[in-house]
C-alpha cells in the first residue's frame, strides 16, 4: 500500500533519514516509535509530502507519490494531529465539512456524511455540530480531528501523536476506539507515537526508529519478545510485556521435556519415576509417537492397594489440553474452569509440552521477582 | 456674534464640508485598504520584499505632514488629489504592518495540518489566514482611518475640501467661531470613525475567539447584529454623501 524505498533527508549536514525502506500493508495499522529527533514525524509527513525527500521514492498502491498531484493526494490521505488541527474560528460543523465542500461534493451528500461521521466518533450531531472548538474538550477536539479526517472516506489515514495531549483515561478510551474503527473498516493508518505502551495497545506492527534509521520492524509480539538489539530492549522497557501478557505464548513457558510414562507401566514404577524426578503426575503416552494418551497423578496410585497393575486402567483420559501458540492468559483460564493442573500442550494430539499451576506462577511471578533482584544490586 | 449664531447661519456650508470631509477621508483609506492589505499579504509570502517595503512605509510615517504636504505641491498641485495621495501614503503604514503581523502570527502547526488535509495555498490565504488575521487587520485599519480624519483636516492647507478650510480661513481672519465651526466636528468625525472601527474589529473577530464567548454566546450573538446595523447605516450615509456628491 505504502512502499518507502531508500528513502534520504538531509538538511545541510544534518542527516534526518538515513536510507530508510519499509512498506505498510494495506488494511494494516504501523506505528512509527522512537525518541524525539529520530525520524518519525518527518518520515510520516513525507507520505502526504509536507516533507520532501531529498533522495529516494515512496509508493502509494505502485504509484510514486512525487509524480500525483499534491492536492488531490492529500485529499486522499486523512491527516490528524495534536490538538491545534482544528481551525479555532470555524464551528464543528465548517471544520468537519472544509475539505468536502473544497472538492465540491453535493451539499445533501456532505451534510448525510457529517452526521454519519458524528455518529461514528460517538458525538450527538445536534449537540456538537454548530460549536467551537474551544467549547469542546480535549478528548472531544480530538474524535473531531479524527472525525475530519474520515470525511472523504480515505483509504489511508496518518496520525501525528493524536492523543499524546490529553489525560491518560481519556487517551486510553480513544485508543480502544481507534482499534474498534479500524477492525471495522480497515484502513491503512500510519501512527507515530513515543509512547510505547500506546503502540503495543494499537499496532498491528512497529516500526522502531533511532538516529534516522528504521532499528527493527514487527509485530508488537515480535518486538516485545525478541527485541533484535539493546536499544530496542532498553526502549520496550525490560518488564513490558508483563502489562501485556497475552502476548506470552504457551510455547514460551512450557516445560518442553515433561516426565512420561507408557500405558503398559505398572502403578509402581510410575510412583518410582514421580518420586525420583519430584513430580506429582505422569503424562501417559505412545512410547514412539508421543501420542497423548493420559494423566496419571500420585494421589490415584497412593488409594490403590495393587499396585501391579498396569497404569492405562487408572489414568486419566478426558483430559483437556492446550496447543503452543495459546497465550498463558487462555490457558490460565482454562486451568482455573476446568480445575486441572497438569495441562498437556499437544500439538496434532502428539506431547510437545507441560504446563502446571506451579510453572505459570513461576512465570507471572517473574516481573516483581526481576524488580527486587534489582533493587539488591 | 457666538459660536451659535455662527453655525446657524453658516450651517449649510458646515454640513457640505463634513460631507467632504468624510467622502475624501473614506475615499483614501478605501484605497490605502485596496493598496495595503494586498501588499501586506504579499511581502508576507515574500520575504524578500518584507523589509524593503516596511522600511518605505516607515519613512513615510516618519515625515512630518506638514513637510509631506509640502513635496507634494511641486508633484501634484493643489487641491483634492495630492491630499488624498498623502493621506493614502500616511495610511499605508499601519495597515500594512498590521496585516503583516496578523498572517505571520497564525500557528504554523495549523497551517501545517490546514496543507495537510489537502486545502490549496489560496485557499489556506482565504478560509485560514485571513479570517483569522481579520481582527489584527481591521485594528490597523481604524488607526489608518483615525488618523486620516487629522490630517485631512490639515491638507486643507494645500486646497484639499474639508473641515481644515473652516479653520484655517478662521485663524487668518481671526475668527474663532469659524475656527470652532471646523474643529468641533472634525473632532467628532474623528470619534465618529474610532466608533465605526471598533464596531469593525468587534464583527470581523470570531465568536469563537472572543473573551467570554462560551459563556455568553448569546448576548455575543445579540450585540454582534446590533454592530451591523450600525456598520450598515454608516455605509449607507457614505454612499449617500458620494452619491450627494456627485449630483450638486
Amino acid at each position: 500500500m505504502i512502499r518507502f524505498e531508500h528513502i534520504r533527508k538531509q538538511y545541510k549536514e544534518n542527516v534526518v533519514l538515513n536510507d530508510i525502506s519499509f512498506e505498510v500493508q494495506q488494511g494494516e495499522l504501523v506505528v512509527l516509535i522512537g525518541e524525539s529527533g529520530c525520524g518519525k514525524t518527518t518520515t510520516l509527513k513525507m507520505i502526504n509530502r509536507l516533507i520532501t525527500p531529498t533522495a529516494g521514492t515512496i509508493f502509494l498502491q505502485g504509484k510514486d507519490i512525487a509524480q500525483m498531484n499534491v492536492i488531490e493526494l492529500r485529499r486522499n490521505i486523512g491527516y490528524v494531529i495534536q490538538q491545534t488541527g482544528l481551525f479555532p474560528h470555524m464551528t464543528i460543523k465548517e471544520n468537519i465539512e472544509i475539505i468536502p465542500k473544497v472538492s465540491k461534493r453535493k451539499p445533501e451528500e456532505i451534510a448525510a456524511r457529517t452526521t454519519q461521521l458524528m455518529e461514528m466518533i460517538g458525538m450527538n450531531p445536534d449537540q456538537f455540530l454548530n460549536r467551537y472548538p474551544t467549547e469542546l474538550s480535549g478528548g472531544q477536539q480530538q474524535r473531531i480531528g479524527v472525525a475530519r479526517a474520515f470525511a472523504l472516506d480515505p483509504d489511508v489515514i496518518l496520525m501525528d501523536e493524536p492523543f499524546s495531549a490529553l489525560d491518560p483515561i481519556t487517551r486510553a478510551t480513544l485508543q480502544e476506539e481507534l482499534v474498534e474503527l479500524q477492525t471495522k473498516l480497515k484502513k491503512t493508518i500510519v501512527f507515530v507515537t513515543h509512547d510505547m505502551g500506546e503502540a503495543i495497545k494499537i499496532a498491528d506492527r512497529i516500526c522502531i526508529m533511532n538516529d534516522g534509521k528504521i532499528i527493527q520492524y514487527d509485530t508488537p509480539e515480535e518486538v516485545l519478545k525478541h527485541p533484535i538489539n539493546d536499544f530496542v530492549a532498553s526502549f520496550v522497557g525490560k518488564n513490558r510485556i508483563w502489562s501485556s501478557p497475552e502476548y506470552i505464548k504457551v510455547n514460551d513457558i512450557m516445560i518442553e521435556d515433561p516426565i512420561t510414562t507408557q500405558r503398559h507401566a505398572t502403578l509402581f514404577q510410575a510412583l518410582e519415576k514421580m518420586r525420583e524426578a519430584r513430580v506429582d503426575s505422569l503424562l501417559v503416552i505412545e512410547p514412539r509417537s508421543r501420542k497423548f494418551l493420559g494423566i496419571i497423578k500420585a494421589k490415584q496410585i497412593r488409594l490403590e492397594t495393587d499396585r501391579s497393575q498396569k497404569v492405562e486402567l487408572l489414568m486419566k483420559t478426558d483430559c483437556i489440553s492446550t496447543t503452543p501458540n495459546v497465550s498463558i492468559v487462555e490457558a490460565l483460564k482454562l486451568i482455573n474452569e476446568h480445575q486441572q493442573s497438569p495441562l498437556p500442550v499437544l500439538q496434532d494430539g502428539k506431547v510437545v509440552g507441560l504446563i502446571t499451576k506451579g510453572s505459570l506462577v513461576t512465570t507471572l511471578s517473574t516481573p516483581y521477582l526481576a524488580v527486587k533482584g534489582d533493587d539488591l544490586a | 456674534m457666538n459660536f451659535w449664531q455662527y453655525v446657524s447661519r453658516n450651517y449649510p456650508l458646515i454640513f457640505d464640508l463634513i460631507a467632504d470631509h468624510l467622502r475624501l477621508t473614506a475615499l483614501s483609506v478605501g484605497l490605502a485598504l485596496v493598496i495595503g492589505i494586498p501588499l501586506g499579504i504579499f511581502i508576507s509570502y515574500i520575504q524578500r520584499a518584507k523589509k524593503p517595503v516596511l522600511g518605505v512605509a516607515n519613512v513615510i510615517q516618519a515625515i512630518p505632514s506638514m513637510a509631506l504636504l509640502g513635496f507634494a505641491i511641486p508633484i501634484l498641485g493643489i487641491g483634492t488629489v495630492p491630499a488624498v495621495t498623502i493621506v493614502i501614503l500616511y495610511s499605508l503604514l499601519p495597515i500594512i504592518k498590521n496585516t503583516v503581523t496578523g498572517i505571520t502570527n497564525i500557528n504554523p502547526e495549523m497551517l501545517e495540518a490546514a496543507h495537510g488535509i489537502g486545502l490549496t495555498k489560496f485557499q489556506v490565504l482565504r478560509k485560514i489566514q485571513i479570517p483569522l488575521a481579520l481582527p489584527v487587520i481591521m485594528a490597523g485599519v481604524r488607526i489608518a482611518a483615525v488618523t486620516s480624519v487629522g490630517l485631512m483636516t490639515i491638507a486643507a492647507y494645500i486646497g484639499a475640501d474639508g473641515l481644515g478650510y473652516l479653520v484655517f480661513s478662521g485663524i487668518r481672519t481671526l475668527n474663532n467661531n469659524q475656527i470652532l465651526a471646523g474643529a468641533i466636528p472634525a473632532c467628532l468625525l474623528a470619534l465618529f470613525v474610532d466608533f465605526l472601527g471598533n464596531q469593525f474589529e468587534q464583527v470581523v473577530t470570531p465568536i469563537s475567539l472572543q473573551g467570554d464567548a462560551l459563556r455568553h454566546r448569546e448576548k455575543l450573538i445579540h450585540r454582534r447584529n446590533r454592530r451591523y446595523v450600525y456598520l450598515a447605516t454608516a455605509t449607507l450615509v457614505i454612499i449617500f454623501i458620494f452619491v450627494g456628491a456627485a449630483y450638486f
